[in-house]
């Protein structure tokens, strides 16, 4: 049967897309002096995802009314070549939103490896809501922010796709190559910083013609 | 305060012209406010106290008795507040363990029980005793809690100590006295701020804020009611904001077909770039800057994306301006176009008014390229 948060959740589609707009937008903007900088974009959950968190029966304490709760229906996520970047990247953004909560996701143990990404939730600025927006009462006041490096992304995405969704425990072999998967590019994360603060040490000269 | 119910519609304000506006405005939000009943009205006389601890400090106040009469001026103050047109704030939450001291004291007052809202008015008291300092004039804050069903609205006020004159008539002739325990309630100090929302994890993040000195030059004094009492922040940051002025100034410069609209434009941009106001609002570039009923007034407030930013201030950064804004380019009577970075206007661009206007530039020339059309 399907939820009835489907239909109320797609009455608004119409705002939710033009509220992702503007501020794909005004983030791009925000960060765009920074060449490190790979992506920006943002999205509108889908409408299926948005039932399954609003009914999801481990939400602890559960929604009052998910519509306004929720807080990742419009989404961004910013990637950055190197993990020095995502700091300064942060920086400006929070000077850009007003920033109510911050996240490091991160594994639970120093001997695990896996999802890593930095979290921002953000107030929705006056200037980018579109016309008809204010005269609903069912709509968020916050979004969310996703700062995260290329490989940090190279692993979260097609884990998010295969695993994370699972609804059962996933057999050991695949735990352990996603494990190894995490770590590598735990590593490359690494050794890109390396290499790029030894390149900013010692520049290469410049080949000439 | 005073206690006779204002039959004067509220003009007050930024907004000049749009008078008639905000009155029928002002009307919709009093039908609207109208449905929600006054639950909690306290009032306390506040003095000064920066620096000192607050701890014991017991102001002079408390709860008072919600009469008819109170209740119809807290609804004419809501109302001719207007605040849906005023300038959005956002608490300043501590972003680990997303908390606001204000945020919480307002919590506190608009859903705890009667004994959670007495404690969270106290504290707000204290909190506004302990942001003023000597340069500040005593004042009355009133805090009300309104609700509806599930939804609460809360309003801080806060109105300057004054002077008044109060003319009786005796048998031995008339005499004058002078009230110097009276606030004023229509003083262009008086300060205000609504939060209205459900008991949400996400609501009771923002609010809008009434405060005629928010744009004044000296920032501490334009800093006093949002940043320093009530722990906000613009709702709008200062480099989107100048973002957002620019390409409003771009869009409307480019709608202008008209030399002298452009030219009105222009002379606004360097205006604002000159002013000591740095804080400034979409609705005031326009008040300040533009001609009344002008084409260039006209397309920059189309340019506007949406109500709720025409009153939003924000802190002008120049130097975003200028990287947003970039260019100015001529058109000389020759055919030839200059295009200038705006900060080299009246520098190695120099441009002579008179019955024309003459143009000259000087330079190093260090690079040359071939165009087939001007970029």
């Amino acid at each position: 049967m399907a939820s009835p948060w489907i239909d109320r959740y797609e009455a608004r589609r119409r705002l939710l897309e033009g509220l992702q707009e503007n501020l794909e937008r005004e983030t791009k903007e925000a960060v765009s002096a920074n060449a490190h900088v790979d992506r920006v974009v943002f999205r509108v959950k889908g409408a299926q995802s948005f039932a399954e968190k609003a009914e999801d029966p481990e939400n602890s304490p559960p929604y009052i009314d998910p519509l306004i709760e929720i807080e990742d229906q419009i989404a961004g996520r910013i990637l950055v070549y190197f993990l020095s970047d995502l700091a300064p990247i942060e920086e400006r953004l929070r000077e850009t939103f007003t920033t109510v909560e911050r996240s490091e996701r991160r594994p639970a143990r120093d001997a695990e490896f896996g999802y890593e990404s930095n979290h921002l939730i953000c107030v929705i600025p006056p200037h980018v809501v579109p016309n008809g927006w204010t005269a609903r009462a069912d709509l968020p006041t916050t979004f969310e922010i996703q700062i995260r490096t290329l490989f940090m992304h190279a692993y979260a995405q097609p884990q998010h796709r295969l695993a994370y969704k699972a609804a059962q425990e996933l057999p050991p072999a695949v735990r352990r190559e996603l494990g190894w998967m995490a770590a590598s590019a735990w590593g490359a994360d690494r050794a890109y910083e390396r290499v790029r603060q030894m390149l900013e040490a010692d520049p290469p000269k410049l080949r000439s013609n | 305060m005073a206690t006779g119910r204002s039959k004067r519609p509220p003009s007050e304000g930024p907004h000049g012209r749009r008078g008639a506006d905000n009155r029928d405005a002002s009307s919709r939000v009093s039908e609207e406010i109208l449905k929600f009943g006054v639950s909690r009205l306290y009032a306390f006389a506040i003095s000064p106290r920066k620096g000192q601890p607050q701890e014991d400090y017991s102001p002079e106040g408390g709860a008072l008795l919600i009469t008819a009469e109170l209740r119809s001026i807290i609804y004419d103050n809501i109302a001719s507040a207007a605040f849906d047109k005023r300038t959005q704030i956002d608490f300043d939450v501590d972003p680990s363990t997303r908390t606001n001291e204000v945020r919480d004291y307002v919590m506190s007052f608009a859903f705890g029980d009667g004994a959670d809202g007495r404690v969270a008015a106290l504290c707000i008291a204290r909190r506004l005793a302990g942001a003023m300092d000597n340069r500040s004039t005593p004042c009355l804050l009133i805090i009300a809690g309104l609700e509806r069903a599930d939804e609460r609205v809360v309003t801080f006020w806060t109105f300057p100590r004054d002077e008044a004159f109060r003319l009786r008539q005796r048998r031995s002739g008339p005499t004058i006295q002078i009230l110097s325990d009276v606030f004023s309630k229509t003083s262009r100090l008086r300060k205000g701020a609504e939060f209205r929302g459900r008991q949400l994890r996400n609501h009771f993040l923002s609010g809008k804020a009434l405060d005629f000195q928010a744009d004044h030059a000296n920032k501490e004094l334009a800093d006093f009611w949002i940043a320093r009492f009530l722990q906000c922040r613009h709702g709008i940051g200062s480099e989107t904001g100048t973002r957002l002025l620019a390409r409003i100034v771009r869009r409307a410069y480019e709608r202008c077909s008209d030399s002298e609209d452009q030219e009105e434009l222009y002379s606004a941009m360097i205006a604002m770039r000159r002013s000591p106001h740095k804080r400034i609002s979409l609705q005031q570039f326009a008040d300040r800057y533009l001609r009344t009923d002008g084409n260039a007034r006209d397309a920059f407030m189309r340019a506007v994306p949406n109500a709720e930013s025409v009153n939003a201030l924000f802190e002008f950064s120049t130097s975003t301006f200028d990287d947003a804004l970039q260019f100015r380019v001529f058109q000389l009577r020759s055919g030839v176009f200059v295009s200038s970075p705006l900060k080299e206007i009246g520098e190695s661009v120099q441009i002579s008014e008179g019955p024309e206007r003459r143009l000259s530039c000087e330079g190093t020339v260090v690079d040359e390229r071939l165009r087939t059309r001007h970029g």
